[in-house]
């Protein structure tokens, strides 16, 4: 009888310290899990990676020579700057109550550096449906803008979402 | 009837489950909002500094009872010109601080969080919300200036330390802050600070 006392007590006991550790614990360790390990999509054989609902294939980057907007506001590069305009084909499994993923292109160029698209480039300029990521993910064709200083080729193009620590597509040149 | 007493292993039990559950709710309400073990990087006037993958320049320190900044009030209906306010005079109980700051990224794109004047006995001053204020990012070798507004009582406003904290560095460990030290303000009549503008250097 005592013994089973004994039993029910450090069984009541267990159970409590678990309660409390989930509890507690619960919700930092499901950000912990969410965002870690942070690693690259697998790039397939046509080129595209995928994660989560979204299917990204890179078409390729390339030197223009400015951007024109459709109202006619025009943006050519400083001095000393060069424009690239990387293209993507997004492919999307969304449904309609899906989270919104924004993303942000980065470019990693020859310099070692890494360059965003440049505050330089107002919205004025940018297509009506938005560079990619802008306002989410969604499918159709895309285009994001460098600028790159004079001399500095594209070497690699990474797709990051702008939630911190999360997957990432990622394209070599 | 007899009371049966409970045994030492049962009072240890609830003994050690009372000071997990308080043990837990102490580390919850205590767990620090902002990250520490910050490095401090420091400067002067004129000098480059690079905190948290922003490279940035102080280029100047002024201090005026007056500012002028775009009128709020100003109706550009009856503007024959581009439309932009003429500036307007703004002032203040104490004395207006500008500094005026440049930034570009130093490997990748970069942008500055938040500035504070820590004034010499310690006091530390927010920019003054009565400016408004462009958030810019700078590219690596893009170089964008501005000038930085602060509202302070006239003792801080001859000398002092600006802090800078790096935008998205926040959770990174270890943190790295910028300091630069002024050590002697501008003293002057009116300044018109400069908005947010790219520049070469």
């Amino acid at each position: 009888m005592a013994a089973r006392r004994t039993a029910a007590l450090a069984a009541g006991s267990a159970i409590a310290v678990v309660g409390l550790v989930v509890s507690v614990g619960w919700g930092p360790a499901q950000d912990w899990a969410d965002t870690h390990p942070v690693q690259v999509a697998a790039v397939d054989s046509d080129g595209s990676a995928t994660i989560g609902d979204f299917t990204l294939r890179f078409e390729g980057i390339e030197e223009i020579s400015g951007l024109e907007s459709s109202y006619g506001d025009r943006f050519d590069p400083p001095p000393g700057w060069r424009l690239w305009s990387a293209s993507f084909e997004v492919a999307s499994d969304a449904g309609e109550d899906a989270p919104v993923v924004s993303t942000t292109t980065v470019v990693e160029a020859s310099d070692g550096a890494s360059y965003t698209r440049s505050d330089l480039i107002s919205f004025d300029v940018a297509p009506d449906d938005g560079w990619l990521g802008d306002f989410g993910l969604e499918a159709g064709s895309f285009d994001d803008v460098v600028l790159l200083p004079d001399g500095v080729l594209p070497e690699r193009v990474r797709v990051v979402p702008t939630l911190e620590a999360r997957d990432y597509w990622a394209f070599d040149v | 009837m007899s009371r049966r007493r409970l045994s030492i292993g049962a009072w240890g039990t609830v003994a050690a489950l009372t000071a997990a559950a308080l043990g837990l709710g102490w580390h919850e309400a205590n767990r620090p909002e902002n990250p520490t073990g910050a490095t401090i990087v420091t400067g002067g006037v004129g000098q480059e500094v690079v905190a948290a993958g922003v490279r940035l320049r102080v280029d100047e320190v002024r201090s005026a009872p007056e500012i002028l900044v775009p009128d709020d009030d100003y109706d550009d209906d009856y503007d024959d010109d581009d439309g932009a306010a003429p500036p307007a005079p703004l002032t203040t109980p104490g004395r207006w601080l500008v500094a005026r700051v440049a930034f570009t990224g130093e490997a990748s794109s970069g942008d500055v969080d938040y500035y504070y004047w820590r004034s010499a006995d310690g006091v530390e001053y927010r920019l003054s919300e009565r400016v408004d204020r462009d958030r810019g990012t700078a590219q690596p070798g893009e170089w964008w200036h501005e000038d930085l507004v602060f509202e302070v009582p006239p003792e801080a406003a001859t000398r002092g330390t600006l802090l800078v904290e790096v935008e998205g560095v926040r959770w990174e460990v270890p943190l790295q802050l910028a300091e630069i030290r002024i050590d002697d303000v501008d003293q002057t009549d009116r300044i018109e600070p400069v908005a947010l503008t790219p520049g070469s250097s």
